[in-house]
């Protein structure tokens, strides 16, 4: 019984792993979406507004991928802190992508939402 | 305080090291980007982290970031779909398509395409070695049951038209189903333009 529960357990981290990791390239856009920021300050963006908790190692990666894809452009600037940060912004290309990927997202949730409203009820 | 300085300089040299270790498909000056960026990150997560009280912010600055060797393969695969989509060789190509089938849909049409794509070519090939061999068993067959390119099946009174010729005809659509093949998933993995923006709606 132990080992059940320790398995559905470990599946269930394991699907809200990989349900975040499917959604990461759009929250990486999205956060971008209104102004240009280094990788430090998406990743505190992402924390602050979503209650994401990024790997930090995998976010520079996802960058630099988004970038080859033309869906980010980057420049590194001065900062007073002595190191340069090296900012990443939309293309036009990229927020083409970003609202495409709103779109499936909106459609994609709600019918999820649909889809979970006798569970939910059932659970209240 | 001057030798913990050097400690912390040394461990962070150490793990930046380890990262470049795993860029060598990368030139230099990717390489140079991606560890500036690093050392970037790492330099403000350490003030992050003293202002936060802790103890070794230089161990847990780079703890955060996790172990060199993965993120160096993460940056690396990065790179290999670059490079396949660079190049003309069908393995790399394939490779790279079987592990983007993983992922999503888009890796998984290229893997399709590719995969249907060089058994075609390679069938071709086939029946053009299997005519200079076995002239009586390959050709171009039309008969009761049909047509057929290829090795003969039924012996109801099928005949062969194409001759000698079958195997230039072959090797032609052989080189021909291998080229189309090639630059179709070379299309396919790139990781910008059209391609990608028709199937990342199908992701």
């Amino acid at each position: 019984m132990y080992i059940a529960m320790e398995s559905n357990s470990n599946h269930g981290d394991r699907w809200e792993a990989q349900l975040r990791k499917g959604c990461l390239d759009l929250v990486i856009l999205a956060v971008l979406w209104n102004e240009r920021l280094y990788g430090l300050e998406i990743l505190r963006r992402l924390e602050q507004i979503a209650g994401l908790d990024l790997a930090e190692g995998t976010l520079y990666p996802i960058l630099m991928r988004l970038k080859q894809e033309g869906l980010l452009e980057s420049t590194w600037v001065e900062a007073e802190t002595g190191h340069p940060r090296k900012y990443y912004r939309l293309t036009r290309a990229g927020r083409q992508r970003t609202s495409k990927m709103c779109e499936s997202w909106e459609e994609f949730s709600q019918g999820i939402s649909r889809l979970l409203m006798p569970v939910k009820e059932a659970a209240r | 305080m001057i030798a913990a300085t050097v400690n912390s300089a040394e461990a962070i040299g150490k793990y930046l090291a380890r990262v470049q270790g795993g860029l060598k498909q990368f030139d230099t000056a990717t390489q140079q980007e991606i560890l500036a960026e690093i050392q970037g990150h790492v330099a403000e997560r350490i003030e992050e982290l003293k202002e936060q009280g802790s103890s070794s912010p230089v161990e847990d600055a780079l703890l955060a970031l996790g172990d060199p060797g993965v993120l160096a393969r993460q940056f690396s695969e990065v790179s290999v779909q670059q490079t396949a989509s660079r190049s003309f060789l069908p393995w790399v190509l394939l490779r790279v398509a079987a592990r983007m089938a993983i992922v999503g849909a888009r890796g998984f049409i290229a893997f399709f395409v590719g995969f249907v794509g060089y058994v075609t070519a390679v069938a071709f090939f086939v029946a053009a070695f299997g005519k200079l061999f076995m002239p009586d068993k390959f050709g171009f067959w039309v008969g009761p049951h049909g047509i057929a390119w290829g090795a003969l099946r039924n012996t109801g009174g099928e005949h062969e038209l194409a001759g000698a010729s079958f195997i230039y005809l072959s090797l032609i659509a052989a080189f021909v189903t291998g080229s189309a093949t090639t630059l179709l998933l070379r299309w396919l993995v790139r990781p910008s333009g059209f391609t990608s923006k028709i199937l990342s709606r199908l992701r």
